[in-house]
């Protein structure tokens, strides 16, 4: 069992695991959708919504999937309800599917959701398999929502700017008119400032994580890990391991 | 393993890096006299200004890793980044401008890298790209300490009515220019906000790399020419003779041995060379003559100051040589086919990215290895035997 499993097994997957802050996964979708936090609530929901279901459907055929084809049959799980997921939005939420763009069929390479299916969902029953979907797309949808929040803060000064995107409408009716000259902080739109901001994001995460002290975990002193690049979360130090 | 060191008894050069800092500090006094005669107080302002939040930053952080506060703040680096970082942002920038610019410097590019000796980017020129990118107008406005006065009602050819006006210049050194460039610097202390809109929109002077389409010819040799005095404030030759006093300083430390020739060398003969080539005169693409390209921007600085930052720069000789040349072509190519007004920070970050990559295949032949083609060591080449 590798370090990366064991580390997606532990509990606590909105806070002392979160998948974007801790696992580092799923990142793409935080860096490119979250300069506003409409687009980021809005990428959140369907991330949200996509996990729940595939990771239900995926416990519930748990039985007839062949564990040598487990992958494949995952990505066909994954990628129908996010193909769903976004005709759904084209028809009732037209002007945020315009904004997200690429971003809403790329859920599918969601690599969060793609390991919770795999380390849980297709070993335990659907209640199970449910409640740790919700938890884990409830860890992405609040990362993504703070992060989108943070940048939109020091890009124009508002917060929830174009909200309206977020109610469903026929059409193109409720296309909001951007103000793109009203900049404040004009590093936090790049790609850069986003990559800082979410560095700086995790150090403050792990600080105020380190103040409270860590619980043993069970599994971690039995089994000596592979050691790789793990850059967040808890290091494994040489007192944890003896 | 031994690891006592065997042979020659080593003699030390008797430099730590707070002297080579503070070497590098006087070399960099010609040019920022330079500028205090020709632009005012304003880069005096910047530089006290930066310098305080530098050493503020760099404390809280080395409190916060748990370093030797003074022993790490007597190394003198911080003022050299202080110092390079206030020199290349224009003069008359407000407080907060500096204060977020050195900070991003100080904490992001140098510490959360790992401090002195371990930031792949130069810090001065990361901080002055953030600001480039964070706020495009104010670091594109250069503020000359002066006095407008409107002129007359005119009608141009188009048949507009436009009115003139037309500034005056008063000496930089001045009570009333200090006032002035403070004012700039710390805007709060006026109550009238419009009164000093107007007043800072009168002070804008645009950085010769916005004219040198036009500007053609060296201001110096027109001075020679039309018999004007060289050190004559608000004339054209302010920037040749700052890049002069930046030449100077750049050739006592290659005497002090402080930095090598390769870089600087390499730089100044790329843009030389490319200019040189791309430059017809009479052509519609204006692209500047070889001696604006050295003397009417910052390449001076670039080439003897930034470039050769010993920690971010390329090591061995040849690498030294390539790293200046990819230098020296981004700084022309970013200048005259980008959308940025000076090159130097965008150009020194792109030498630096590729400076570990030059130190990976750039070393120096091994002594004994490597002359003759065939003379491996017959230790590597040596096969196990067959079983």
């Amino acid at each position: 069992m590798s370090d990366l499993e064991i580390q997606a097994e532990r509990s606590g997957l909105i806070w002392e695991n979160n998948s974007v802050f801790v696992q580092l996964l799923g990142l793409s979708p935080v860096l490119a959708v979250s300069s506003t936090a409409a687009y980021g609530l809005g990428l959140g929901l369907a991330t949200l919504l996509v996990c729940v279901c595939s990771c239900l459907t995926t416990s519930a055929v748990r039985k007839f999937i062949s564990h040598k084809w487990r992958l494949i049959w995952f990505m066909v799980i994954l990628a129908s309800y996010t193909t769903l997921v976004e005709t759904i939005c084209q028809i009732y939420f037209y002007p945020l599917s315009l904004r997200l763009g690429i971003y809403l069929p790329l859920i599918c390479c969601n690599v969060a959701i793609l390991l919770r299916m795999e380390t849980v969902a297709s070993r335990t029953n659907w209640i199970a398999a449910s409640i740790d979907a919700i938890k884990a797309g409830l860890g992405f949808l609040l990362a993504i929502v703070f992060v989108s929040i943070l940048r939109e803060l020091l890009i124009a000064g508002s917060v929830f700017s174009n909200w309206q995107m977020l109610l469903p409408s026929n059409g193109m009716s409720a296309l909001p008119s951007q103000s793109e000259s009203a900049y404040f902080f004009q590093f936090a739109n790049t790609q850069a400032g986003a990559f800082i901001l979410i560095g700086l994001l995790i150090a403050l995460i792990n600080f105020i994580s380190s103040l409270t002290p860590h619980p043993p975990d069970q599994g971690r002193d039995t089994i000596v890990p592979v050691q790789r690049a793990r850059v967040t979360g808890r290091l494994i130090t040489d007192e944890s391991r003896e | 393993m031994n690891t006592l060191r065997p042979g020659a008894p080593f003699q030390h050069s008797g430099k730590d890096v707070a002297q080579l800092m503070q070497t590098l500090l006087y070399a960099l006094l010609p040019g920022i006299f330079c500028s205090l005669w020709f632009f005012g107080y304003g880069i005096l302002i910047n530089i006290v200004l930066a310098i305080l939040f530098a050493l503020f930053a760099e404390a809280v952080v080395l409190r916060l890793r748990g370093k030797h506060i003074f022993l790490h703040l007597s190394d003198k680096s911080v003022l050299v980044t202080a110092v390079l970082f206030a020199v290349a942002i224009p003069p008359g920038s407000p407080w907060w401008l500096t204060a977020i610019g050195i900070v991003f410097a100080v904490v992001i590019a140098k510490h959360l890298y790992g401090g002195l000796g371990q930031n792949p980017f130069n810090p001065a020129m990361c901080g002055y790209a953030m600001l480039l990118l964070a706020f495009p107008l104010e670091m594109t406005s250069w503020h000359v300490p002066g006095e407008v006065l409107n002129g007359p009602l005119t009608v141009d050819s188009l048949g507009i009515p436009t009115t003139t006006t037309e500034r005056q210049l008063i000496s930089p050194l001045s009570w009333t220019a200090f006032q002035q460039s403070a004012l700039l610097a710390f805007p709060f202390a006026v109550s009238n906000t419009v009164q000093l809109q107007e007043f800072i929109d009168g002070l804008v002077l645009a950085t010769p790399l916005i004219e040198f389409k036009m500007a053609g010819h060296s201001a110096l040799l027109a001075a020679r020419d039309s018999g004007a005095s060289l050190f004559a404030r608000g004339s054209e030759t302010a920037w040749e003779i700052i890049n002069i006093g930046y030449l100077l300083g750049g050739l006592f430390l290659l005497y002090k041995r402080i930095i090598s020739w390769h870089i600087p060398l390499a730089i100044i003969a790329t843009v030389l060379a490319v200019s040189a080539l791309m430059y017809a005169p009479g052509s519609v693409a204006v692209y500047g003559t070889p001696y604006l390209h050295l003397f009417g921007s910052a390449t001076m600085i670039g080439a003897f100051f930034i470039a050769t930052d010993p920690v971010s720069a390329a090591t061995t000789k040849s690498g030294k040589i390539i790293y200046g040349i990819i230098i020296g072509v981004s700084i022309y190519a970013i200048r005259v086919w980008g959308s940025y007004l000076d090159s130097i920070a965008f150009a020194v970050l792109f030498g630096n990215f590729c400076a570990p990559v030059l130190d990976q295949y750039c070393r120096p032949r091994i002594f004994g290895h490597g002359l003759r083609r065939h003379s491996r060591p017959a230790v590597i080449s040596e096969r196990p035997a067959k079983p």
